[in-house]
This record gives structure tokens, sequence and C-alpha cells, in this order.
């Protein structure tokens, strides 16, 4: 019996895109593995749309076998709520960075959100905008030395990293799901995102999951570095949990009845 | 994106006075936007409408002609046709005889993707620069090539006219009524209105801006329509007469007026 030299891809995974065209250590490549064994997981394969923003996860735009667009900056969650509502058998998945999602695109998302719009939003939240060159993003910590803030960032002038599955759980209604992930607990991360698939096929509502993930060219860390920014430093700001989950409301309500 | 895309969008337009929030009310100063108003070089349908009954009309046409092309389209009226009351019939399109392109579903064909068919993959950012030197050559091929089936204008008494008075959308109507009046006077004036503002019909302004003749461009804007005459006559020997009054109508007694003071 033979034995395959390479590492098992996601089903959903488009090979011919591979490998992929993120940076080594980058945290796209884990999350999008999640992603795709998700979709393999629950064979909706032939009815995913795969929204990619600007930015580093434009690179993704052909990454899987599914039907894909790549929008404009900051309006991923908007198109992939008027392909949801166009044809509400398709499963939409909006992916973004914290720039995308926080910055440019917090209009769409918080208004998809507060209509409870049946699409999944999976942020990618790497602290910078990374594409660019590692600019200060919504999501750079204080203190946090980037490109635009090389004293660290300084929360009295540029205020404190933007607290987005809060704010989203904050202003969705019933039966959204939102959490925040990270790659440094990939099983973890893997359940949410699962979950959040599962609810908008459900038809609950609003599902969001921000992923805290690695950017080492921009961070300019080496691995041991990265690990530990990710795993260490950014919890800190960014508590990882699950802070609405209609399928654990659900549970409760039955075990009061 | 629409551009990039090649989405077929409608878009319909009512301008107002710019720059700015300005005037609610009314001007023909969002051309430029309209026609050209993007980063990148985009390729848009325009049709510049005068009537209720043409907004209707248009809009009908938009859908189909945006289907057909995969351009983004648009309807361009104005704050005047937008408030306004006229008489519109509302039709069925089905009764009018008029056909539908049929649309397309973009994204969840039957079939899993990679496995029964290709996956859509659409996108507006490219890697190389020869990447996309290469699908902008697409791009303007297909719209030259669309060009000649979608120009629309209208023109008359124009064969013997001293002056031609070109106008498009509302301002039009007074140019019509101005030419007849003056024709009625034994003048020798014409008229020609851009139906399409994009494409331009370049071809057809250029047959007739010849000669001594004077061009008289009248609008609700400084300049915007005049830019897309000189772009489509260039090297022509008809002489251009401004009568640009930037956000504010232009009534047919104005026209009359500018008419015999150019005569």
């Amino acid at each position: 019996m033979s034995v395959s030299p390479q590492p098992t891809m996601p089903k959903s995974w488009r090979v011919e895109s591979k490998p992929h065209k993120f940076c080594p250590g980058c945290g796209h490549g884990l999350v999008l593995k999640c992603l795709g064994e998700v979709i393999d997981e629950l064979g909706i394969q032939d009815r995913v749309v795969f929204g990619c923003d600007i930015g580093c996860s434009l690179l993704s735009w052909d990454f899987f076998n599914v039907d894909s667009v790549q929008t404009h900056h900051g309006r991923t969650t908007p198109v992939m709520t008027g392909i949801k509502r166009a044809n509400p058998d398709l499963i939409c998945i909006a992916y973004m960075g914290d720039g995308g999602g926080y910055a440019i695109g917090v209009g769409g998302i918080v208004n998809a959100a507060a209509r409870n719009e049946k699409v999944t939003v999976l942020l990618v939240n790497n602290t910078v905008y990374a594409m660019t060159g590692g600019q200060m993003s919504p999501c750079t910590m204080p203190g946090q030395k980037v490109e635009t803030a090389p004293y660290g960032r300084d929360a009295e002038a540029t205020g404190m990293p933007t607290q987005g599955p809060e704010m989203i759980s904050a202003i969705t209604g019933d039966g959204a799901y939102v959490a925040r992930g990270s790659m440094a607990n990939l099983k973890q991360l893997k359940s949410y995102i699962k979950k959040s698939l599962q609810n908008q096929m459900e038809g609950n509502g609003f599902s969001f999951v921000e992923a805290l993930a690695t950017c080492p060219t921009n961070w300019r860390t080496n691995a041991e570095k990265t690990w530990e920014f990710v795993e260490k430093q950014m919890p800190q700001y960014f508590k990882v949990g699950e802070k609405k989950n209609p399928f654990e409301a659900k549970k409760e309500a039955q075990q009061n009845a | 994106m629409a551009e990039a895309m090649r989405l077929p969008t409608v878009t319909i337009i009512q301008q107002r006075g710019g720059p700015s929030t300005a005037t609610v009310i009314y001007s023909q100063q969002e051309v430029t936007l309209t026609t050209y108003g993007g980063n990148g070089e985009g390729m848009r349908i325009v049709y510049s409408t005068s009537n209720h009954q043409e907004l209707f009309d248009y809009t009908i046409k938009a859908f189909n002609v945006a289907w057909k092309y995969r351009f983004p389209t648009f309807v361009l009226g104005d704050g005047y046709q937008a408030k306004m009351r006229e008489s519109v019939t509302l039709y069925d399109p089905d009764e009018k005889g008029v056909e539908y392109v049929a649309p397309e579903a973009y994204v969840g064909k039957p079939g899993t993707p990679g496995v029964d068919r290709e996956p859509g993959l659409y996108r507006n950012t490219y890697n190389t620069e020869e990447e996309l030197f290469e699908v902008l050559q697409q791009h303007f091929a297909d719209f030259n090539k669309m060009t000649p089936e979608i120009i629309e204008y209208d023109q008359e008494a124009t064969d013997d006219a001293d002056v031609i008075v070109i106008g498009h959308g509302v301002v039009f109507r007074g140019v019509r009524d101005a030419v007849k009046e003056l024709r009625a006077e034994g003048l020798k004036v014409g008229y020609f209105r851009p139906i399409t503002l994009r494409p331009f019909p370049a071809e057809q302004l250029k047959a007739i801006a010849t000669g001594n003749r004077k061009l008289l461009i009248a609008e609700s804007a400084e300049g915007q329509l005049a830019k897309l005459v000189k772009d489509a006559i260039y090297g022509c020997t008809a002489e251009i007469v401004p009568y640009f009054r930037p956000g504010l109508g232009i009534t047919t007694e104005q026209i009359v007026a500018k008419v015999k003071e150019v005569l």
C-alpha cells in the first residue's frame, strides 16, 4: 500500500490554485483549511458561495472549488447578503480581514447583523493591514508597533482595538451565532466555523466568527514570537469563546421546559 | 466592480446640482460622472432620457442591453424628470412584443463545482499588469463591437443648417421646440440629440459637423456634454458655441434668443 507524501487537502479546495499565495506562516491558510474541512463535512460544496474582500483575503478568490466572488474592499457582507436574498438555498460566506470588516466595511456588517441576515461572516483578525505593508488597523493592540504607528499604537489618540464579536452580539437578534476563535486552537476554531454554517443552514440568523491569525511578515516576528503573539498576546484584548449560541440557547430552553 | 466583472447592472440617475450636496433640484452636471466617473477605464452604457415615457421605455431597454452585452447600464435623468408630473403610458413589455434577453445566474448553477462543472470565479483584482491588460483588451473590443448596434440619436433639419443646436435629456425638449420655431421663421437651424451619451454617436455627429457651421451646445452644466462632443468631432471644421447654464433649466425662449444671437 502506497502512502501519499502530501498532507491531505480538504476536498473542496481547488488543487489547481495550490500552493496558495499566502506568505509562509500566514494564518489565512489554516483558517481556510478549517473552512474547507467544514464544507466537506457538511457536504455543501455545491451550495456554497464564497465571497472574499480586498486585502490579503482576496488571495482566496480561487482557493475553493466553489463559486467565488471577490468584491470591493469592505463590501463582501452586502454582496453575500444580496446573493443570499436572491437565492436563499445557497450558503453564503463572506470572508475578510479586520481592516475590511471593522473599518471600511463596518457599515455593511453592522446593518447586516442588525437585520439578522442569514449569511456567515468569517473575519480574520491579524491586527494589521497586511497586504499593503502592515499599517495600523482597527485591531492593532495598544503599544503594538506597526508601520503607521512606529512607537506603538497610542490608545489615547487612536482608540482601543475594535471588539468585533462583542459588538455584533450586542446588535444581533435571536438566532445569531457569534464567536471568536483562534488559529492557536484550530479544533475549537473549526467547531465555531462549523456552527456558524449550520446556523445559516437552519436559517436562524446572522453568523459571525472572528479568527485570530498570524502575520509574521508584518509583525516582523520569527516562528516562536509569531506563535507567542497569537496565542498569548492577542487574547489579552480579544477574548476567545462563543458570545452568542442559538444551539445552546435552544438546549437551555428545552431543559427549563 | 460591475465594470470589472461585466455585471449586468442597471442604475437610474436623476441629476442634482453640484459639487457636493449643492441643490436637490436639477442639473445636468452628472454627465461626466455617469459616463466616465470611475477609476480605471470601465466601459458603460448611458441613455439620456428627456421625458417620462422615455424613462419607462429606456429602463426596460437598459435591462435587456445590460444582459445582452454585460456592461453596467445607466438611465440618466435629472431632478426635473424625477419630480415633475406628465402623462406616461405604462405597459406590459410582453404586450408590446419586447423580447427579454434571458438572465443567467452567475453563482449557484446546478452541479458541484470542480466535479460536474468549473466553479464561477469572479474577481476584480489581478496579480500582474499583463493579466489586467489582456482582460481590458477584451472589454474594449466587446464595447467597440457593440457600439454600432446600440448607439441612438435624433437629428432634424441639419442638412442645410447654419446652426445645429445640440442638447440632451430634458434640455432637448427646449431645443426641439426652439428649432421648430426658428424654422417657421425661415432660419436655417437644426438639432442633434445624442440619446446614448456613451457610447456617443460620434460618426453621426461628425458627418454633420462640417463647413463653417456652428454647433450650439446647450446644457445645464459647464461643458460636460461639450466635452463629449469635442472628443467625438475632433478634426471637424464646425465651430463650437457654448451655451452653458450649470444647474439651471434652459427654456425654448432662451435657446431661440441664443441662436439668433449667433446666426
